[in-house]
C-alpha cells in the first residue's frame, strides 16, 4: 500500500478520498463492474438460457462470426447514420441555452402585464376570428405561439424553458405512437404540413412515405445490397431522426448549457464589452470555450447513448424495419440475446460496441482536457 | 463606430423583440405534437387518425373513462388501471433513487474532482468505462444479483440499483471540475478537514450541479422503463410506464384513451419541473454572486 | 439547505410508511394459489372463475404483465415463474422447450382424459415435440393444452358483395376466383389513388406456400429448403398478390385508409365498415364483429326513426357474413395454416400436481362451452366441435360462418419442426424477408430468389452449427439419420 501515498498528508487525502467513494464503489462493484466483467468473460462462452445448451468456453469464436456476418455490418451504418444528427442537436442545444439563459424579464412589473395583455387580446382576437371562420387549427397553433409569447413576456425564460424541455421528459409509449400518426403519409401531420407548404410554392412533389420507406440521405452511396438502400430521398432512418431531435434539443442538454453559462463570470463579458465585441463574438469567443467541460461531457454521452441508441423505436415504431433499415445494435443485441437466447453472442456485440465507444471517448477525452486546459 | 449604434436601448429593443419572436415560434412548432396529444385525448375514437387538430366533437369523455367516472361504452365495464397508485408508485421510487442517487454521486464526484489522489483518473476512466457496456447484456447478470438478494418484486429492487449512478458522478465531476480550487485551499489553511470542506465549500457552490442531477434523476426514474419491466411481477408494484404499457395492451386500439392516461401521468412531473426549475434559477444567481 | 435535508428525509419516510400500508396482504384461506400468465381478455375472467368453482382447493388467477416470452423465461430460470405457462405460441414453445420450462405431461394427459386422441390430428404436432428417449428412440411427447385452436378460412362480407354485384364466393374456392373476384370487388377512390374498398385481405403466406407444394424444411428437418423452386414460386406470386393483382393492401395503401367515423385502423374494424370484401381468419374475429353489430343496429335504429317512410334499403348498414374455405389452385390441394395458443405446466412450479388440473379442464365441457359461447375460435377437444355448440342463440346470422369453421379442420396442415433449430430462427428470417417483399413494389423474381438462397444458407448454417456445437442436438441428428433422414447440406467438418 505504501505506494498508494508519500507522507502523512497524502495519506490523510488518500484516505479521505477513499472514504467519500466507499458508498458508491459499493453499489458499482454489485451492479455495474460484477455484471460488466461477466458480460465480458461470457462474451467468450456459448451462454444461453437453454438448459439444454451447457456452458462452454468458445475462446473468439462469437467475434469471428459477428464480424463474418454481413448483417452486423448494416446495423453499425444505421446506427452510425442515426448518430450523424448528434453535432447538430448539441449546436441546438447550446443556442437555445444561449437565448434562454438571461431571465428575459422586463424590468418593469407594469410594463410586463400590459404587454402580456396586449398580446391576449390580440392573440384572441385573431384566433377568435379564425375559429369562427371554421379554421381551428391554425387558431389552435396561432393560439399557442401567442400564449408562449405571453407566458415569456409575463415569467420570463422560464415558461420557455418549461415548454422546451416537456417534449423531452413526455416521451414514453404514447408519444412514440403519436409520432407514427404523425408520420402517415396519407393523413399525418407531417405531410400535412409538407403538402400545404409546396402547395403555396405553387410545386407538386411526392411527398415522402417516412416510416414506409427505404430511402435515405445517403441513399446515393453505393452500397451493398445487403444494406436495403432505397435511394435517395426521406425515409423511416430520416423519421426517427427529426423525431429524436424534436425530443432532444430542448431536453437534458439544453439546461446542462443553461447551468453552465449561468456560471460563466461575468466580469468576462464586461471585458469583452470595453473591447467592443459584438453578440456573435462574445458568444463565439467567450461563451463557447467556457462551456468546453460541458460540451465534454455532453458529447462523450451523446456519443454513448448514440451507439446504444434506438431500442425503443424500433422495438415499438417500427419492429427494425423497413427491410431491417431502422435496426441499430441495440435492438441487434436485443434480438439476439433475449429473443434467439444467444446471450453469449450478444455479449460479444456489445463488447465490440463498447470498443469503439471507448475508442471514440478517448479521443474526445484527450482533445476536450486539452481544450479546458486552454480555457483555465 | 459599430460599438456604439449596438448599444442603443432601440437597437437592444429590436433584437428583445426577434429573440422574444424566435423563441415564441420555436416553442409553437416543438410543442405542435404535443399539442396534437392534448386534442387526440379529447377526440372520439372514429377522429383518432384525422389530419385536424382540433376535434370536430370535443368532449371529456375519455378523460372521465380513464378516470374510472364513467364506464367505457363498448365494454360497458369501467377500464382497468389505477392511475393514482401508479403516479404514487412512481414518485416513490423516483425520490428516493433521486435523494440517494445526488447523495452517492455527490460524495464520490468530490473524491474525482477535489483530492488529488494517486489513479484517480485511472479509476475515473473506469467508472466511465462501464457506462458504454450497452444495459441490455447487464440486464441477466444484475436480475441474477436481485434474485441473490432476494429484492426481485419489491420496492428495494427498484429503488436500490439505480442509486448508485456513473452518469451522476461524471455530471457532478465536470460540474465541481469548474469550481476554482482556490476556494477549498483557503478552507484548509483554515483547518478545515475534507467533511467540513465538502459540507461548508464545496456542496453549497455544486447546487446548480446537483439540481440539475436532480430534475434529471427524477424524471428519468419516473418515466423509466426497461428495468421496472423486468423487475415487477405484481400488479401493485407498477410505475406508470408499466401502467401504461398494460393499459395499452389491453386498450391499445383505442389510442385517445392511452393518450388521456399519458397525459394525466404527466401533469406530476410539469408540476415538479416547474417548481424544481425555480429552484435551479435560485441556485444559479447565488453561486453566481459568490463568484462575481 | 439542512431544513431541506431533514425535509426530504422526512417526506421519504412517510411516504414509505405509506406505500407498506398500500401492500396487499395475500388472503389466507389454505387455497393453492396458481398463476396463469396470459393475456387480460375479457373472456378469461368466467374462465378462473369457473376453474375455481370446479376445483375449490386453488385459487387460479391470471398474470398479464408477466407473459411475455423472454419474462418467463428469465423468471423460471431465476425460480420464479408462474404455475401455468400461457400463451404458448408456435414461435415460442420450442424456446419454452429448449429453456427446460415446460413439463411433459403425455402419461398423466392419457390418464386425465387430455391426451392427444382428443384433439384433431393437424393440431397433434403444435403441441409435442420430438424428443430422444434414452433407448435411442424418438418419440412426440405431449407438452401443452390447447387454450383454443384456429384453422384459418375466409369471411366475407355480404353487402360489400352485394353493392359490387359479385356473387359470393363457392366453398371451395379456386385462386383463380379469389383474384377475380377481388378484382371485382375493389373500388378505387380516385382523389387519392388508394382504394376506397378492397376485394380481400389477410392472405396467410403459409397458405400460399403449400398451395405451391412448398415447404420451409425437408420432412425430417434436417434441411431449410427455402431456395427450392416451389418456394419462389410462392413469395413470387405472394408478391403479385400486392402489386400486380391489387388482392391484398400494400403497406402505402393499408396508411391511405381514412378510418373516419369507424373503429379505428386494422383488416377487422374496415372489414365492418364494409372497406373489405373477403377477410381470412378464424371464429375469433367474430368477437369484434359482434361489438360492430351492436353499434350498427344502433345507428340503423336511430336513422329509421330519423327518417321514417323512408326506403329500408338505404341507411346505415348492418353487417352481414358468409364463409367459405381458403384458396387452393384450380387442379391442386388445399391446405391451410393451422394455430393453437396452449397452455402448459412449469416443469420448476411447486404445485405441480395442481397446476396439471388446470389442463384436464381446459378439455373439459365447461370450458369447450365457454370457448364456443364467446366464438373464441375453438375448444381443443374436438367432442365439442360441431355446429349445435358453436351457434349462438344471441347472435343469429353466424351460421355460414360457423360451418365454414368445421370444414376447415379438414384441410388444416402444421408447419414443420426442425429439432436441429429453433422455429423462432427460422420466423425471424423469413419475416424479415417478407417485410421486404411487401414494402418492396419492383421486386423481381431474380432478387426473391437470391434472398430467398441467402435466408436458407443462413439457416442451414445456424443447423450446422447446432449439431456440431450441442451434444444433445448431435445425438438427435444421428438418430434422424438412422430413421433413414437426408443428411444436412453442409459439411459437418467445415463449420467451426
Amino acid at each position: 500500500m505504501a505506494a498508494l501515498w508519500k507522507g502523512n498528508r497524502e495519506k490523510k487525502h488518500f484516505l479521505a478520498a477513499m472514504g467519500f467513494l466507499s458508498l458508491n464503489v459499493i453499489g458499482f462493484l454489485l451492479f455495474t463492474a460484477g455484471p460488466v466483467l461477466l458480460s465480458l468473460v461470457m462474451s467468450f462462452t456459448n451462454w444461453s438460457l437453454k438448459k439444454s445448451v451447457d456452458l462452454r468456453w468458445v475462446g473468439f469464436r462469437n467475434y469471428r462470426e459477428i464480424f463474418a456476418e454481413g448483417n452486423f455490418w448494416f446495423y453499425l451504418y444505421n446506427t452510425v447514420y442515426f448518430m450523424l444528427g448528434i453535432p447538430f442537436a448539441i449546436c441546438g442545444s447550446l443556442l437555445l441555452a444561449n437565448m434562454l439563459v438571461d431571465s428575459m424579464q422586463m424590468k418593469r412589473r407594469s410594463m410586463r402585464l400590459r404587454l402580456a395583455a396586449i398580446l391576449v387580446i390580440v392573440g384572441a382576437l385573431t384566433c377568435g376570428f379564425l375559429f369562427t371562420s371554421g379554421r381551428p387549427d391554425p387558431a389552435l397553433i396561432l393560439a399557442v405561439i401567442y400564449i408562449g409569447a405571453a407566458a415569456g413576456v409575463l415569467w420570463g425564460s422560464v415558461s420557455y424553458r418549461t415548454m422546451l424541455y416537456i417534449p423531452s421528459f413526455a416521451s414514453g409509449v404514447a408519444t412514440i405512437i403519436l409520432w407514427q400518426q404523425i408520420f402517415n403519409p396519407y393523413h399525418g401531420m407531417a405531410n400535412n404540413i409538407l403538402g400545404n407548404m409546396s402547395g403555396w410554392l405553387g410545386i407538386e412533389p411526392n411527398l415522402p412515405t417516412w416510416l414506409n420507406s427505404t430511402k435515405s440521405l445517403l441513399g446515393f452511396l453505393p452500397l451493398p445490397a445487403t444494406f436495403s438502400n432505397g435511394g435517395f430521398g426521406l425515409g423511416a432512418r430520416e423519421a426517427i431522426m427529426i423525431m429524436g431531435f424534436w425530443m432532444g434539443i430542448g431536453g437534458n442538454n439544453m439546461i446542462l448549457y443553461i447551468a453552465s453559462i449561468a456560471n460563466i463570470p461575468q466580469d468576462l463579458y464586461e471585458a469583452a464589452d470595453i473591447d467592443g465585441a459584438g453578440g456573435a463574438g462574445k458568444f463565439w469567443h467567450i461563451t463557447v470555450p467556457s462551456v468546453a467541460p460541458t460540451t465534454f461531457f455532453i458529447a462523450i454521452m451523446a456519443t454513448i447513448g448514440g451507439l446504444q441508441g434506438g431500442f425503443q423505436f424500433a422495438r415499438i415504431m417500427t419492429q427494425g424495419g423497413p427491410a431491417g433499415t431502422t435496426t441499430t445494435l441495440a435492438y441487434y443485441i436485443f434480438t439476439k440475446g433475449f429473443v434467439e437466447q444467444e446471450l453469449g453472442y450478444a455479449a460479444a456485440v456489445s463488447w465490440i460496441l463498447f470498443i469503439i465507444v471507448f475508442a471514440l471517448t478517448l479521443v474526445n477525452w484527450k482533445y476536450g482536457n486539452r481544450k479546458m486546459e486552454a480555457v483555465t | 463606430m459599430s460599438a456604439r449604434w449596438t448599444q442603443t436601448a432601440a437597437w437592444r429593443g429590436v433584437l428583445l423583440f426577434f429573440k422574444f419572436f424566435f423563441v415564441s415560434l420555436l416553442c409553437g412548432i416543438m410543442f405542435l405534437p404535443f399539442i396534437w396529444m392534448i386534442c387526440t385525448a379529447f377526440k372520439s375514437s372514429g377522429e383518432v387518425e384525422g389530419a385536424h387538430f382540433w376535434p370536430k366533437l370535443f368532449s371529456p369523455d375519455n378523460i372521465r373513462i380513464v378516470l374510472k367516472m364513467i364506464r367505457d361504452p363498448f365494454t360497458k365495464e369501467y377500464v382497468n388501471l389505477s392511475l393514482a397508485k401508479w403516479i404514487f408508485n412512481s414518485i416513490f421510487v423516483a425520490s428516493w433513487v433521486t435523494t440517494l442517487q445526488v447523495f452517492t454521486s455527490c460524495m464520490a464526484a468530490y473524491s474525482f474532482s477535489r483530492i488529488q489522489w494517486r489513479g484517480r483518473d485511472k479509476v475515473f476512466l473506469l467508472y466511465l468505462a462501464t457506462m458504454m457496456i450497452p444495459g441490455m447484456v447487464l440486464t441477466i447478470p444484475r436480475y441474477q444479483v436481485m434474485v441473490s438478494l432476494n429484492m426481485v418484486n419489491t420496492y428495494q429492487g427498484l429503488i436500490i440499483p439505480a442509486a448508485f449512478s456513473a452518469f451522476g458522478t461524471f455530471m457532478l465531476r465536470q460540474f465541481m471540475l469548474g469550481i476554482p480550487q482556490s476556494y477549498d485551499e483557503a478552507a484548509e489553511i483554515d483547518g478545515a478537514n475534507h467533511v467540513q470542506i465538502f459540507l461548508d465549500v464545496i456542496m453549497p457552490l455544486a447546487k446548480p450541479g446537483m439540481i440539475t442531477l436532480a430534475i434529471f434523476t427524477f424524471l428519468g426514474n419516473y418515466r423509466n422503463l426497461m428495468w421496472p419491466l423486468i423487475m415487477i411481477k405484481d400488479a401493485h408494484l407498477r410505475t406508470v410506464p408499466i401502467g401504461l404499457l398494460s393499459f395499452q395492451g389491453q386498450y391499445g386500439a383505442q389510442v385517445e384513451l392511452l393518450m388521456s392516461a399519458t397525459l394525466i401521468c404527466l401533469i406530476p412531473l410539469i408540476i415538479m419541473f416547474v417548481v424544481m426549475q425555480k429552484q435551479l434559477v435560485r441556485g444559479i444567481s447565488l453561486s453566481g454572486g459568490v463568484k462575481g | 439547505m439542512r431544513k431541506f435535508l431533514i425535509g426530504t428525509v422526512l417526506l421519504l419516510v412517510c411516504m414509505s410508511v405509506v406505500a407498506r400500508l398500500l401492500v396487499p396482504r395475500p388472503p389466507d384461506d389454505g387455497k393453492v394459489s396458481l398463476v396463469w400468465t396470459t393475456d387480460p381478455n375479457p373472456q378469461r375472467d368466467p374462465q378462473v372463475e369457473w376453474f375455481n368453482k370446479l376445483y375449490p382447493d386453488c385459487a387460479l388467477r391470471i398474470d398479464p404483465d408477466n407473459a411475455d416470452g423472454t419474462k418467463v423465461i428469465m423468471q423460471s430460470c431465476a425460480g420464479m415463474g408462474p404455475d401455468i405457462v400461457g400463451r404458448v405460441f408456435e414461435g415460442v414453445f420450442q424456446s419454452y422447450y429448449e429453456a427446460g420450462i415446460l413439463m411433459d405431461v403425455t402419461d398423466v394427459a392419457e390418464e386425465m382424459g387430455f391426451g392427444l386422441d382428443t384433439l384433431p390430428e393437424n393440431i397433434r404436432p403444435l403441441v409435442t415435440m420430438d424428443v430422444l428417449m434414452d433407448d435411442g428412440s424418438i418419440q412426440s411427447r405431449q407438452f401443452t393444452y390447447p387454450c383454443n385452436v384456429s384453422h384459418q378460412f375466409i369471411m366475407y362480407n355480404k353487402n360489400v358483395f352485394d353493392a359490387a354485384g359479385v356473387p359470393y364466393p363457392p366453398d371451395d374456392l379456386t385462386w383463380e376466383q379469389y383474384l377475380e373476384i377481388s378484382r371485382r370487388l375493389t373500388v378505387m377512390d380516385d382523389k387519392r389513388g388508394v382504394p376506397k374498398v378492397f376485394g380481400a385481405a389477410g392472405t396467410l403466406t403459409d397458405v400460399v406456400i403449400y398451395s405451391h407444394g412448398a415447404e420451409f424444411l425437408n420432412e425430417h428437418g434436417t434441411r431449410c429448403i427455402m431456395d427450392s423452386e416451389e418456394f419462389v414460386d410462392a413469395l413470387v406470386f405472394y408478391h403479385k398478390l400486392f402489386y400486380e393483382y391489387g388482392a391484398e393492401p400494400t403497406p402505402l395503401q393499408k396508411a391511405g385508409v381514412s378510418s373516419q367515423g369507424g373503429w379505428g385502423s386494422g383488416y377487422n374494424n374496415w372489414f365492418g365498415e364494409g372497406k373489405i370484401g373477403m377477410i381470412w381468419g378464424e371464429r375469433w374475429k367474430l368477437i369484434s364483429f359482434r361489438r360492430f353489430i351492436t353499434e350498427q343496429k344502433k345507428a340503423r335504429q336511430k336513422w329509421l326513426e330519423d327518417n321514417p317512410g323512408a326506403d329500408p334499403s338505404g341507411g346505415p348498414q348492418i353487417l352481414r357474413m358468409g364463409g367459405c374455405q381458403v384458396p387452393r389452385f384450380r387442379d391442386g390441394v388445399r391446405y391451410t395454416s393451422v394455430g393453437s395458443r396452449g397452455a402448459a405446466v412449469n416443469a420448476a412450479g411447486p404445485n405441480r400436481d395442481k397446476a396439471i388440473q388446470f389442463l384436464q379442464y381446459l378439455a373439459s365441457e365447461k370450458y369447450s362451452r365457454l370457448i364456443n359461447e364467446g366464438s373464441d375460435s375453438k375448444p381443443g377437444n374436438v367432442k365439442y366441435h360441431s355446429l349445435d355448440q358453436f351457434v349462438n342463440p344471441d347472435w343469429p346470422g353466424e351460421e355460414e360462418v360457423h360451418a365454414a369453421s368445421l370444414r376447415a379442420v379438414q384441410y388444416g396442415r402444421a408447419r414443420r419442426r426442425s429439432m436441429l433449430i429453433n422455429s423462432a430462427v427460422l420466423n425471424a428470417e423469413f419475416n424479415q424477408l417478407r417485410s421486404k417483399l411487401e414494402a418492396t413494389p419492383d421486386m423481381t423474381r431474380e432478387m426473391i430468389a437470391d434472398e430467398l438462397q441467402r435466408s436458407a444458407h443462413r439457416a442451414n448454417l445456424v443447423i450446422a452449427r447446432n449439431i456440431k456445437r450441442n451434444p444433445r442436438i448431435r445425438e438427435m441428428y444421428d438418430a434422424l439419420l438412422a430413421n433413414g433422414a437426408e443428411p444436412i447440406s453442409l459439411n459437418l467438418e467445415e463449420v467451426e
